[in-house]
């Protein structure tokens, strides 16, 4: 080959290369928005969220999920950066507000606990009876010998604590003082911790029977559940005093149940602090509540914003 | 070696589990396409980087003396031993606002998280030193005195590496790309923390798992084996059969 040649070849690659970096770059001319999210919320926000504000806010929403307190954690570091941070329950929040990454955070929505079920497990039909007369409980069919029950990490995630409060509740609730450890075992159990987003695929596999989940993850992935009692399922704020009578002691601490809000904060050091406002705001219109209603999560009722 | 072939693939039987109908965008529609794009890109930009920096390297360390390589030795390997997700975290602080290398970075208006750049930096911290420990060890199979006549007979380093050790050591340097390759295609660990967007294909998994479960994992499963496995295979061929013309 002549030197021109490869002169020539080289200039012609790098100009392709730089086109296609462009290309990746972002060449579109709509505003990044970065949202941290809970992991549960995954589906709502690139499912529905994404395609409205490219629409009504130019932005283009990049989106990370994972469980809340590791988030909270990771922002604190500052090994990320986010426009936005939306968690769940007020705890990971209150880490963030307390470090001084943010000033406020709004109440956006509110869930509950639910048993989701995977459609294959041997259980499946008992578990899809289970709320009518003369059919055995739920909290019975989960303490049958060999079932395999999942929940996630109470250390890194809320959902972990959740269930066992949930459990604990449950026990109380239905007179039954051995619930929570015969269908749960320690609080670290480890042949029932998964990571978020395994848990619900593992369902969906049939590898696990049945795993305890927010309501709005199991329908984004075609799963049964079963609804559980007002008076156990962390969802109503006007029983919050009723909820914290359960606690569980991790690392020295003891952690009480808060109703499962999900709240929403602006951080101080957003790249893009004007947009994430405006984000803020688009989530009380009209067509964000609706999306919210479709993905099933429901109002925040009376909560109201944090503080640090 | 059919038995160990059966074992050592078994896992691909995954892809046959009942997961319900595959769906081949998650929930962002071109998303599959896009995260093939990033990754093919990208990690072709790092590997690139991987050898033009690490080839040097590989033959210095190769060609020096054991006491003065001691400290560049323990180097390489402190990149290779790190845990991907820590050296995530490692960069996204050495090269974040806090610190000032990436202060100043930042001044200049260079986004050095979740942005190309920060996707091929990583890619390349976490494959340049397979790179460099496999390069190595292909430049030492060469006999140095070979390298030390061509010198004598009076061409220039740069010639006697493209002439000599090359030719050579063809097949251990198909290796070392190879390996890089897959090491870099594959990263998740530090990626997830340091360049979420663009999103590659194990970030990508990783979302489309979270969003909408198996269905839309498998087959970004698949798609990756197909796109990860022709470069090192390729490359394998062409230097087992150079190889072989170069000895006839």
């Amino acid at each position: 080959m002549t030197t021109r040649f490869r002169r020539g070849s080289v200039a012609v690659a790098a100009a392709a290369l730089l086109l296609l970096i462009a290309r990746i770059g972002g060449a579109d001319s709509l505003t990044p928005l970065e949202v941290a999210y809970a992991g549960s919320m995954g589906s709502m926000m690139d499912g529905g969220i994404r395609p409205e504000i490219a629409k009504a806010l130019g932005a283009e929403l990049r989106g990370r999920a994972q469980g809340s307190t590791g988030l909270a954690n990771l922002i604190v570091a500052g090994s990320i950066r986010p426009d936005v941070f939306i968690a769940v329950t007020p705890e990971p929040m209150r880490i963030v507000l307390a470090a001084r990454k943010a000033m406020r955070a709004d109440p956006i929505a509110r869930t509950e606990m639910v048993i989701a079920y995977s459609g294959q497990s041997k259980y499946a039909a008992a578990l899809g009876k289970a709320g009518s007369a003369g059919a055995a409980p739920w909290w019975r069919i989960l303490q049958s010998s060999g079932f395999r029950f999942g929940r996630t990490d109470p250390n890194a995630d809320p959902l972990g604590l959740n269930v066992i409060f949930t459990m604990q509740l449950a026990s109380a609730y239905y007179h039954q003082p051995d619930l929570a450890e015969k269908i749960l075992g320690q609080h670290i159990n480890p042949s029932q911790i998964f990571q978020e987003p395994q848990l619900m695929a593992r369902l969906q596999a049939g590898q696990l029977d049945a795993a305890a989940a927010y309501k709005t993850q199991p329908s984004a992935l075609g799963l049964p559940f079963i609804e559980l009692p007002a008076e156990i399922n962390l969802g109503h704020a006007t029983m919050a005093q009723q909820y914290r009578r359960a606690s569980v002691t991790l690392n020295g601490k003891a952690r009480r149940p808060s109703p499962l809000v999900f709240y929403a904060a602006v951080l101080n050091d957003a790249p893009h602090p004007a947009l994430a406002k405006r984000f803020l705001g688009w989530l009380n219109s009209v067509p964000a509540k609706r999306i919210l209603t479709q993905y099933r999560y429901d109002t925040p009722g009376d909560a109201v914003p944090l503080m640090p | 070696m059919l038995a160990f072939t059966l074992a050592l693939l078994y896992p691909l039987v995954g892809l046959g589990a009942p997961v319900g109908h595959w769906r081949w965008d998650g929930s962002i529609p071109g998303s599959t396409m896009s995260a093939v794009d990033v990754s093919l890109v990208l990690t072709g930009i790092a590997l690139v980087l991987d050898v033009i920096v690490g080839t040097p390297v590989a033959w210095y360390l190769s060609r020096a003396s054991g006491r003065d390589t001691i400290l560049w030795e323990a180097a390489v390997l402190i990149s290779v031993l790190m845990p991907p997700l820590a050296l995530g975290i490692l960069l996204s602080l050495a090269f974040g606002p806090s610190m000032e290398p990436g202060a100043w970075l930042l001044r200049l208006g260079l986004p050095t998280s979740n942005s190309p750049i920060a996707f091929v930096a990583t890619q390349f911290y976490v494959s340049v030193g397979y790179y460099i420990v496999a390069a190595r060890a292909a430049i030492a199979g060469v006999p140095i005195d070979l390298e030390r006549t061509a010198a004598l007979l009076g061409l220039r380093p740069w010639q006697v590496f493209r002439r000599i050790t090359f030719p050579l050591a063809r097949l251990g340097f198909a290796a070392a790309v190879s390996l890089a390759w897959v090491r870099a295609l594959g990263e998740f660990g530090a990626i997830v923390v340091t360049s979420y967007y663009p999103s590659g294909m194990p970030v990508q998994i990783w979302i489309n798992l979270q969003d909408a479960g198996m269905s839309a994992v498998m087959p970004l499963l698949l798609i990756f084996l197909l796109i990860a496995l022709p470069l090192p295979w390729a490359i394998h061929l062409l230097a087992q059969r150079r190889g072989s013309d170069a000895h006839a």
